[in-house]
Parts: C-alpha cells; sequence; structure tokens
C-alpha cells in the first residue's frame, strides 16, 4: 500500500506535472519571456489596475466642453437610485456595483464608436475608474475618466437630468 | 465485463482529453485568461497553471489511451475533474458570467452553467469508476 502510495498517486503526478510544466515553457517561450518581464497581468484585478493606471483623468472644464460639443457619450457609474435622483443630462446608467461580476452584459449596455467618460460620486469612489478600466479591457478605445464626477457637477451647477434610463 | 467497460470509459476519458488539450498546449496566453476569469487563483498559480495544465491534459490523456500508468493517469484524471467541477461551482454560486474554458478557447458562447457541472460530475464519476477494482498485483509474490 505505501509503495502504491508513494509511487502511483506521488512520484509518477509529481514527475507529469513537472513535465508538463517544461513542455508547456518550451511551447510558449514569447508568452513566458513576456511574463518573466511583468508585462502580463493574470488576474482580473492586476488587469484593470494595469488599465486604470494607462486612463486619462479629466477635470471638470473638460468634461463640460465634451458635454456642451456633445462629443461624448457619459456613463454613470453609480447606483440606481442615484442616477435617478440626479445625473449629467444625456449619460447612460452602467451601476458597478451590480455590473462588476458580470461585465460580459458591459457591452450590451454601452453603445460602440463613442468617446466614452465615466463618473461616480468624486473623487473618494473608484466605481468610475473601475468601470472604465473593464471598458478598455473589453476593447472600447477613447474612455476616460470624469474624477471630480457627480458632486463637482452638481457644485458647479451645471444641467443636470432626473429620471431612469 | 466489467474490465470491458473500463476499458471503453478509459479510452472514452482519454480521447476527451487529448481533444480537450490540442487547442490549447500552445495557446497558454488565452488560455490564462480564461483560468483568472474564474477568479480563484493568484497571478502565479494562473500563470503555472496556463504552461502545465494543457499538456497534463495531454499526457493524461495519452497514458489513459495507452494503458500505461493506468492507475496513475485513473487517479490524475478524477482530481482534474474534481478541479474542474469545483472551479465552476464556486464561479456559479459567486454568479460569475464566464466561458468555460474547457475545449474551445476562441469561443465566448461556451458559458459555464448548469450543464458544465453536470458534465464536469459525470467525468469525475467516470474516472472513479475507471480507478475502483482491486489493484492487480504485478509482482510475483516473494517468497523468500
Amino acid at each position: 500500500m505505501n509503495n502504491y502510495f508513494w509511487t502511483d498517486i506521488i512520484k509518477k503526478p509529481l514527475l507529469l506535472i513537472f513535465l508538463s510544466l517544461v513542455l508547456g515553457t518550451l511551447t510558449n517561450l514569447e508568452f513566458v519571456k513576456a511574463s518573466l518581464r511583468g508585462e502580463k497581468k493574470f488576474t482580473i484585478e492586476a488587469k484593470v489596475e494595469d488599465a486604470t493606471a494607462r486612463l486619462t483623468r479629466i477635470t471638470l472644464d473638460e468634461a463640460s466642453a465634451a458635454f456642451m460639443d456633445e462629443s461624448a457619450l457619459f456613463i454613470d457609474a453609480r447606483e440606481r437610485d442615484l442616477y435617478d435622483i440626479g445625473h449629467i443630462p444625456g449619460a447612460i446608467n452602467v451601476p458597478w456595483e451590480e455590473i462588476q461580476y458580470e461585465n460580459s452584459m458591459i457591452a450590451e449596455l454601452v453603445p460602440p464608436g463613442f468617446e466614452l467618460i465615466t463618473y461616480c460620486d468624486g473623487s473618494d469612489c473608484d466605481a468610475s475608474v473601475l468601470l472604465a478600466g473593464v471598458l478598455v479591457e473589453k476593447g472600447f478605445e477613447n474612455v476616460r475618466v470624469f474624477f471630480g464626477g457627480w458632486v463637482e457637477w452638481e457644485d458647479a451647477a451645471y444641467p443636470v437630468e432626473e429620471g431612469y434610463y | 465485463m466489467r474490465n470491458g467497460w473500463k476499458l471503453i470509459v478509459r479510452l472514452a476519458l482519454g480521447g476527451l482529453l487529448l481533444y480537450a488539450s490540442v487547442g490549447k498546449v500552445t495557446h497558454a496566453e488565452v488560455f490564462a485568461t480564461a483560468l483568472s476569469n474564474y477568479r480563484m487563483l493568484p497571478s502565479e498559480m494562473i500563470f503555472l497553471g496556463s504552461l502545465a495544465m494543457p499538456w497534463l491534459e495531454l499526457l493524461i490523456g495519452l497514458l489513459l489511451i495507452t494503458g500505461i500508468w493506468k492507475s496513475t493517469s485513473a487517479f490524475m484524471t478524477a482530481v482534474l475533474f474534481l478541479v474542474f467541477t469545483l472551479a465552476v461551482a464556486q464561479a456559479m454560486v459567486r454568479g460569475i458570467d464566464i466561458s468555460c474554458g474547457c475545449f474551445d478557447l476562441t469561443s465566448s458562447e461556451d458559458r459555464i452553467g448548469a450543464l458544465t457541472l453536470i458534465r464536469n460530475l459525470f467525468l469525475f464519476t467516470c474516472s472513479l469508476f475507471i480507478m475502483t477494482g482491486p489493484k492487480q498485483n504485478k509482482d510475483p509474490v516473494r517468497t523468500g
């Protein structure tokens, strides 16, 4: 029994795993090299972190300019009830709280071909950044983050809109 | 008769593992994305898993078909399908909507769901079936 256990259940499986690792490395050399150089991100969190580091953050002035000339689609990342109370006119609601684990739906919610600006409450919330990171990951280009968000927009007394999306 | 069934199940599992592995062995990066979607492993494990897992499937598949190292390959098949079952189950419990990464890495249509879970459980049961039974003692009894 002991001999069987040691040979068949420990030694041989370990040998197979080692052999697989060697073969996997040899057949994916470019990927291994890039990974060892730190160019590849593996967890979802690391991917979003990487994407968000490359995001452009815009100021209130830039956000209002984009609003005035209608050059961008605003995406409100806050919860639905906050969005209903008030949001930037024309903004669509993609609540990060709901969407974070089912982000395959994002492509259905966000129309393609627009320059996108995400926002949430303000600088103390990160839903806008995380949502923008996922949008970038999903292949949307031209995604920017209005980090001042709803708080700055409302303080500046810019136009707001109420109601459902 | 039982041995006949075992042979059939062993060949079927071997073929399935071979089929599942061929598209993945040289596409570790795509497979790594599929693994990361399950949100259960740290970076290092995803990296090593994406390299080793497809080849492990291929080697175990070959062993099952050729009948070499029968008890080892049956044991490892069971472990593999148990891990796959748990991975799908935890994703479903957490409400993560992802593609399986089981066979076709390029398809996003291959979503995980109850069927994936049942399939993996069935395959796990099959691998237990080929594990069971008295181990044939190949060594002659030593009498002195």
